[in-house]
């Protein structure tokens, strides 16, 4: 979730950042400081498919909560989706993380409405400085969504690792596989180009696309912009912005 | 990819000069050129355009003390990056005084080093003079003579409507060439079933080509007569020749044109006949070139009145209607490029070219020849540009074909550091964009595609290596076979280990996915996908000096609608080379391959004799070997004999039409004869 994710292809299960609570909630082990961010995105520039999410994350204990949400859809369908999470690192190479998301579902006058609890689980594994690796289990208990066709929440495992290359360069790649789904694997690569600039890529099989992203950095700001094109649905823009409160007495 | 050809070169050029060869770098240009077999279906490649550069910059190593850059790209293992670096050194601190100075320079390490050792010298920094008793002197002269045909009688042979010629192919040639300045040559060919003399074929050979070359001499930068190849930009307007594309090795993507070259070889249509001129004033190339040649083409009479039906593009003229579709149509090319240099890093070309056909082109009926240009003439002009922004290098080329359509390229290669290089492309050629003289970076040709690719290289550590690449296309009108707009992915990742030098392993994964008619009609064929995996484990070492091995194993499934083969393919490789003084090497192979269908067909680079090269298509199943033996008689003459020979398990009779042998052996022999002074 958030457009500097969506640039590099998806591939965002071992950001530690404000989006974790909704990427990889056990990126919230290594969460120093409180962050906001909100995002927005139109895929394919069609009506009806404008995403608006938001995050928080703070630290607390040992570790740090997040709270999200994001939203899409029209009056004729939409599905909103509300996280409450908790991460934190257990050792120096291990982190491990919780959340709890209410899935609220509106289909058109007369199908009516339907909230839904699911929970993810998720750990990052950082072997060196350079490495890291992370899995997610999203709603690993396969959740009825409605009794009709015993239709469930989709379950997905996904596996993911990014790797430093030099001062500069993260490499990113990430599989997922949802239980009704074939496999889709994801990479995406980020450049400093500048200190305050990044540049981003990104390719999904999901769908068959590329991104393209920006992301600028500058004190406790940073605003990503990104273009992402589908082969088949064309192309999606997303936007995100986000804030970090500096911590009195800690440097991040 | 330049650079891995060289690699193949160096490794039969040095290999036959009896110093350590470096076989293992081989083994990247043998996928490139597997990559381009599987791309254009095609069995057999002249390489000798290509090589023979690489070939006489090792008997001639540049001097990097003087070399422009343009002298600099010609060595084929350095990239755009790597040059600039080089001119920046050179500049910043004066003359290269050793070798192992430029381990310094960004973007080399001292693998690269060693590799490009044989092919430069650290000269003097002033230029040297041309006179003719220096061409005398200096000037080398290359000739080939090579003979080969299939042992067993194919059934063309035996019929009445059959091949005209003998079962033999003959190929001659020779070059003389000084320096970057001076070419002149010959290249003649019968290809197996051709005749032999006959009317308008004064010399016999079916194939005649002949060139005259002076270059960098003065304000004259390149001087052709006869027979040339003119590479232009990004290859949207004007390439002729071979060129490489998407493949493991994402600086491929980037053409560096070569303006006006000699043409060698022995291919019968992408070349000029005629005459180029292309003259330099400081930042300013002018080039024109005129070619007027006749080209193979079916020829319908309509109402009276002689049109074009399709262009013959084989270059065989062993059969009566090969015969008589041989020059039967005439064809005027003009063209014109001018380029110029903004600054050492950017640089921009603009190229026109004016092709016209003695006949008429008649539409064919089918919706996907709708846009097929119909007009006897067309002009089709470019814009290609390339600028280096720090570690960014962009590139591309936009071009209008006049009254049409247009067509644009566009391409980006970033230099992460730390041997991680990424390239990204974007490509749109209209369907109403018909460049008879294009050969741009491509899933079919230049027409009809859309598609947006990306590829990375990356050294992982000093042993790990990881490459692959992404491409997403789309055809927004109909192909043939292909009766809707349809797209398609092609995607590769290949992972190598090389725990010591003379070891190395790599497992490969490619796959492919694309648009076809369903094998049976409703209405209309409904366009279903087909899509081809391939799996690849490929192991090669140095056991000794002398001795070292290569084996692979892959696996392919292909798969369309309920349709699915599988194809398997082992083989077993076996170099010889002792030292010198010894003076012959062996390479022997044995290959067992098991498909289903055509469709899971395995392709797989096969040795041949010097500047010939075969990848075939491995179908069917059955075992084939083929065993190379090189021997310096002198120092000015070797000889080369392969024997290949094809059982197959699975049939009593082997080929197919006028190829077809009624045993299920298939053996072809060759010999070839190579003089130099």
């Amino acid at each position: 979730m958030g457009a500097r994710s969506m640039a590099l292809g998806g591939a965002s299960l071992t950001m530690a950042d404000g989006w974790s609570g909704a990427n990889n909630v056990a990126g919230l082990g290594h969460l120093h400081a409180t962050e906001i961010g909100a995002a927005y995105a139109h895929h394919f520039f069609l009506p009806g498919v404008l995403n608006a999410s938001f995050a928080l994350a703070f630290p607390l204990g040992g570790g740090a909560f997040a709270l999200n949400a994001t939203s899409i859809g029209y009056q004729g369908y939409s599905n909103s989706h509300f996280g409450v999470g908790y991460g934190r690192s257990l050792s120096d190479v291990f982190a491990l993380g919780a959340q709890i998301n209410g899935i609220h579902l509106n289909i058109g006058p007369g199908y009516g409405s339907r909230t839904i609890l699911v929970g993810c689980i998720g750990a990052l594994f950082s072997p060196n400085e350079q490495l890291r690796l992370g899995v997610l289990v999203y709603n690993p208990t396969r959740t009825k969504m409605s009794a009709f066709a015993d239709e469930r929440v989709p379950t997905r495992f996904s596996l993911g690792a990014a790797q430093q290359y030099g001062e500069k360069v993260t490499l990113l790649v990430q599989v997922d596989k949802d239980l009704q789904y074939p496999l889709h694997v994801s990479a995406g690569l980020e450049y400093q180009l500048l200190d305050q600039l990044f540049l981003r890529t990104g390719v999904s099989t999901l769908n068959r696309s590329f991104a393209f992203g920006i992301g600028f950095k500058r004190g406790t700001w940073a605003i990503d912009l990104t273009e992402r094109w589908d082969q088949r649905l064309g192309f999606g823009a997303a936007c995100s912005f986000g804030y970090r409160f500096s911590r009195k007495g800690r440097s991040s | 990819m330049r650079w891995a050809l060289a690699i193949l070169l160096l490794a039969c050029v040095v290999s036959s000069s009896g110093q350590h060869s470096n076989a293992l770098e081989g083994a990247s240009v043998e996928q490139m050129l597997e990559f381009i077999a599987e791309t254009l279906e095609e069995e057999e490649f002249d390489l000798s355009t290509l090589l023979d550069q690489v070939q006489y910059l090792y008997d001639h190593p540049i001097n990097i003390n003087r070399a422009d850059r343009l002298q600099l790209q010609s060595l084929p293992f350095l990239d755009d990056f790597q040059v600039q670096a080089l001119l920046d050194h050179r500049t910043t601190t004066g003359r290269i005084l050793t070798m192992y100075e430029l381990q310094g320079v960004e973007g080399f390490d001292l693998r690269q080093i060693e590799i490009m050792a044989p092919f430069v010298r650290l000269g003097a920094s002033e230029a040297g003079v041309l006179n003719l008793g220096r061409v005398k002197s200096e000037g080398t002269h290359e000739a080939i003579l090579r003979a080969d045909r299939f042992l067993e009688r194919q059934r063309g042979y035996e019929m009445e409507n059959g091949y005209v010629g003998s079962p033999e192919r003959l190929y001659t040639r020779y070059r003389f060439r000084y320096a970057d300045h001076i070419s002149a040559g010959f290249t003649l060919e019968k290809d197996a079933g051709e005749p032999f003399g006959g009317p308008g074929v004064p010399l016999g050979f079916d194939h005649q080509s002949g060139h005259v070359y002076v270059s960098n001499v003065g304000h004259l930068h390149q001087l052709a007569v006869g027979d040339f190849q003119a590479q232009f930009g990004q290859g949207l307007t004007q390439w002729s020749g071979m060129a490489f594309g998407r493949s493991g090795d994402v600086k491929s993507i980037k053409r560096s044109a070569r303006g006006i070259v000699p043409f060698t070889s022995a291919e019968e249509n992408a070349f000029l006949r005629g005459g180029a001129l292309s003259l330099r004033f400081n930042a300013l190339d002018v080039t024109t070139f005129m070619s007027r040649k006749r080209v193979d083409a079916s020829v319908d009479t309509i109402h009276g009145e002689p049109m074009l039906r399709t262009f013959q593009r084989s270059g065989l003229h062993a059969t009566r209607s090969q015969l008589a579709s041989k020059d039967a149509v005439g064809e005027t090319i003009l063209g014109g490029h001018a380029r110029y240099r903004l600054s050492s890093r950017a640089e921009m070309g603009l190229t026109s070219v004016y092709t016209e056909y003695a006949l008429p082109t008649l539409l064919g009926p089918k919706p996907y020849q709708r846009f097929n240009f119909t007009s006897r003439s067309l002009l089709v002009s470019g814009f290609d540009y390339q600028c280096m922004l720090r570690n960014f290098l962009l590139f591309g080329e936009s071009s209008v074909h006049w009254g049409a359509g247009s067509a644009t390229v566009n391409g980006v290669l970033v230099s992460l550091g730390k041997g991680l290089g990424i390239s990204l492309l974007h490509r749109y050629y209209a369907p109403s964009y018909q460049a008879p003289m294009a050969n741009p970076i491509a899933e079919t040709g230049a027409s009809n595609e859309r598609g947006v690719y990306m590829g990375m290289n990356a050294k992982l550590n000093g042993k790990w290596t990881f490459n692959g690449y992404v491409d997403l296309f789309s055809f927004p009108w109909l192909r043939y076979r292909v009766d809707a707009p349809s797209d398609g992915m092609e995607g590769m990742a290949q992972l190598t280990f090389r725990p010591t030098y003379a070891w190395s392993i790599y497992g490969r994964v490619r796959m492919e996915k694309k648009g076809i008619n369903a094998s049976e009609a409703l209405v209309t064929y409904p366009v279903t996908e087909q899509s081809k995996t391939s799996y690849r484990l490929h192991w090669q070492g140095e056991i000794s000096e002398s001795l070292s091995i290569r084996t692979r194993i892959e696996w392919a499934v292909y798969a369309r609608s309920e349709q699915v083969d599988h194809g398997l393919l082992l083989y077993q490789d076996v170099l010889w080379k002792p030292p010198f003084p010894a003076k012959y090497g062996v390479k022997l192979r044995v290959v067992v391959f098991d498909t289903e269908d055509y469709s899971a067909r395995l392709y797989a680079y096969e040795h041949d004799v010097l500047y010939a090269s075969s990848i075939p298509a491995y179908h069917g199943r059955g075992i084939r070997f083929y065993l190379v033996f090189n021997h310096s008689l002198r120092k000015w003459c070797a000889v080369s004999m392969r024997i290949a020979q094809t059982y197959y398990s699975d049939r009593l009779s082997n080929g197919s039409g006028l190829n077809e042998v009624a045993l299920p052996t298939r053996t072809q022999v060759k010999v070839q004869i190579r003089l130099k002074l």
